[in-house]
């Protein structure tokens, strides 16, 4: 039957990105698991020697050990190094845009040799205050670590040496610069996804040859949307892929229109639904438990308030007309934007157009924000800790997170990047709770439904999500925490199902754009009450994100801000 | 009627890409140039990439977390559970 569950986009989807999963899932396991648990033990027992040696401060010694632990990365093992390949997006580039794809052996030469006396300043500097940090560790050892003095010159003599470290990150990878060619990676994704989307198609009763005809154009764009957002201004300014793919997009469809030969590819839900289902492999469930209770309050105590509120002030106060363009703003806002936006977005049905007006509030307050909040943290005098509290639990994307927390110091980064994460992991509860939400309700009727009502409309794909995160949960709470890094964080996930997902978001943006008539979009926006909630929300946000961040951090458990 | 249609439709998309490159090269970049300095610097030294979406698109939020697991099993508070 056409409308049989098993032909429908959901199940389509489910079982595309369900068999992308476990492909990878067993690919790395079962060629890398042994020779990586061989390289971490030794790196293990020095990390564990270092804290044994030493409790009253991380030394230079333990610093040593989780550089080398945390460079055994999945993805750079020979199934990594493939499948890695496979999912490239054009690289970075600052003057000359040919760059992005292609290096030839002469040109990754100049580049390594014009690093080569930065890197060799580098090197001897890094030396030179690794030294000054073991002769100020051995002096806090001579007393036994009971010198509170000396184990404080000693803490900073590490810290000087770390952020020395951090910032060689660009000359080293300068300095090691390889020749690349990038085109035979795109081809073969390209074949890859119109393997995978012709057979969905085909299987979903279309025709396969009119999928894959207009599938070369749409995947053009999606190339050329990632080789916008590669330039090095634009990469500072953290405008990704999402932002060009929609433009680009809109650009043709409302001037020359979309043709008729590429609609057969503009396969927008089913390209977000199987990116909706990798993304539940990321939602480890786990890792919510990072920082503790503080974290857990900050990220998934403030967010739903936030999330509640902000959706009824837009539908009791601004009167936003449609409850799905309001939801899907009031998640992006609370949640982690963009990502939170499609999520969202697909489990109410909204439409094309209400997600790209909110991915565009999403990405233009992200961009700001990053900016301003180290600033006013700074100006404030606010603490490292709070300040990366305050912005983890605010700034929408998690790029922009790192960014604005490496401007305040180490610690706010690593305390700002993991509240990001652990509100990452709010979306599929979410998104979930969003799907019940509306079926019950029934957006259009405003009247209750049935159970068996409610698992006609239910969104099927949250389930493959939901799956998913349930299922990679389980498998990353079977680990240690140092497998779970190299071969899940840095290998299935970080390596390859995450790429493939974003290939999938970038498809689904480029078909959003190609099919959206700009007036329809502007009609969301009369009167500015998108706007309006986004500003409202956030700024609710903002303040009770603050609120709640320093009565967790430093008067409920202080101890746990003191040991970060 | 139908060719000046497709003429205009075309004249339509040379003046928006104009107006897309313009801003893509040259609004933009300047836009960026007048964030902070030293967090220019930063984002560029520390190679962040700031278009991250999602904290596993980002190795230095994935570093991050692994980096808090250990420390509180350095410190052995409990700042996350041992398995």
């Amino acid at each position: 039957m056409k409308n049989a569950f098993y032909r429908t986009e959901d199940f389509a989807a489910i079982v595309a990105g369900g068999a992308i999963l476990l492909l990878a899932l067993i690919l790395f396991f079962t060629c890398h698991h042994l020779d990586v648990k061989s390289e971490q033990q030794p790196l293990i027992e020095e990390l564990q020697a270092a804290s044994t040696e030493n409790s009253a401060f991380k030394s230079v010694a333990w610093y040593e050990a989780f550089d080398k632990l945390q460079a055994i990365e999945g993805e750079k093992k020979r199934v990594g190094i493939i499948l890695k390949n496979l999912t490239d997006k054009p690289g970075g580039w600052k003057k000359n845009p040919l760059e992005s794809m292609s290096l030839n052996e002469r040109a990754a030469e100049e580049i390594s040799h014009s690093a080569a006396e930065a890197y060799d300043q580098y090197i001897l500097e890094e030396e030179m205050l690794k030294e000054q940090a073991l002769e100020a560790e051995a002096n806090a050892r001579s007393a036994d670590y009971t010198e509170q003095n000396l184990n404080n010159k000693a803490e900073e003599a590490i810290d000087i040496w770390r952020e020395k470290k951090a910032a060689g990150a660009s000359v080293v990878r300068k300095y090691k610069t390889k020749p690349y060619s990038k085109w035979s990676n795109l081809l073969m994704l390209f074949l890859f996804f119109a393997m995978i989307f012709g057979m969905a198609a085909r299987w979903m009763h279309n025709a396969m040859a009119p999928f894959l005809k207009g599938f070369i154009f749409v995947f053009a764009i999606a190339t050329f949307s990632h080789f916008l957002a590669g330039q090095a201004s634009i990469k500072e300014m953290g405008i990704g892929y999402a932002a060009w793919a929609i433009l680009v997009g809109l650009l043709i469809s409302n001037t020359v229109g979309t043709s008729s030969w590429i609609k057969p590819a503009l396969q927008t839900e089913l390209y977000i639904k199987t990116g909706l289902v990798i993304l539940g492999a990321e939602i480890l469930m786990s890792k919510v438990l990072a920082i503790g209770l503080p974290g857990i309050f900050v990220a998934w105590v403030v967010t739903p308030i936030v999330l509640i509120s902000t959706y009824w002030f837009g539908q009791k106060i601004i009167k936003i007309p449609s409850k799905t363009l309001n939801m899907t703003i009031s998640a992006d806002m609370s949640v982690c934007g963009v990502s939170a936006a499609v999520a969202t977005a697909a489990a109410c049905k909204a439409t094309k157009e209400e997600l790209t007006l909110a991915v565009g509030l999403s990405m233009v307050f992200t961009s700001v924000m990053m900016v301003v909040m180290p600033l006013a943290i700074n100006a404030m005098g606010i603490p490292e800790v709070l300040g990366g509290a305050w912005m983890g639990g605010t700034i929408d994307a998690t790029g922009a997170v790192v960014a604005a927390g490496a401007f305040l110091g180490n610690d706010a980064l690593n305390v700002a990047a993991t509240i990001k994460m652990i509100q990452n992991i709010l979306i599929g509860v979410i998104a979930f709770g969003v799907a019940i939400y509306f079926t019950r309700m029934g957006a259009e009727t405003g009247k209750k439904v049935g159970l068996s009502e409610i698992w006609k409309r239910f969104p099927k794909f949250v389930l493959g999500f939901i799956g998913a995160s349930i299922i990679f949960s389980l498998v990353y709470s079977l680990m240690d925490e140092h497998m779970a890094y190299s071969l899940l964080d840095q290998g299935v996930i970080g390596g390859f199902s995450s790429r493939i997902r974003g290939w999938l978001f970038c498809l689904a943006f480029v078909s959003i754009g190609l099919s959206t008539n700009f007036k329809e979009l502007k009609s969301h926006f009369t009167g500015g009450k998108p706007f309006i909630l986004y500003v409202c929300g956030q700024t609710f946000n903002l303040m009770l994100t603050l609120l709640v961040a320093y009565i967790m951090f430093y008067l409920v458990f202080p101890e746990i801000t003191e040991s970060i | 009627m139908e060719k000046q249609s497709v003429i205009y439709q075309w004249f339509k998309f040379l003046f928006f890409a104009t107006i897309l490159a313009l801003t893509y090269l040259y609004v933009l970049p300047a836009l960026a140039s007048t964030y902070p300095r030293p967090m220019l610097q930063k984002i560029s030294d520390q190679d962040i990439d700031a278009r991250a979406l999602f904290y596993t698109e980002s190795d230095d939020a994935l570093r991050a977390y692994y980096f808090l697991r250990l420390e509180g099993q350095r410190t052995k508070k409990n700042l996350t559970p041992t398995r």
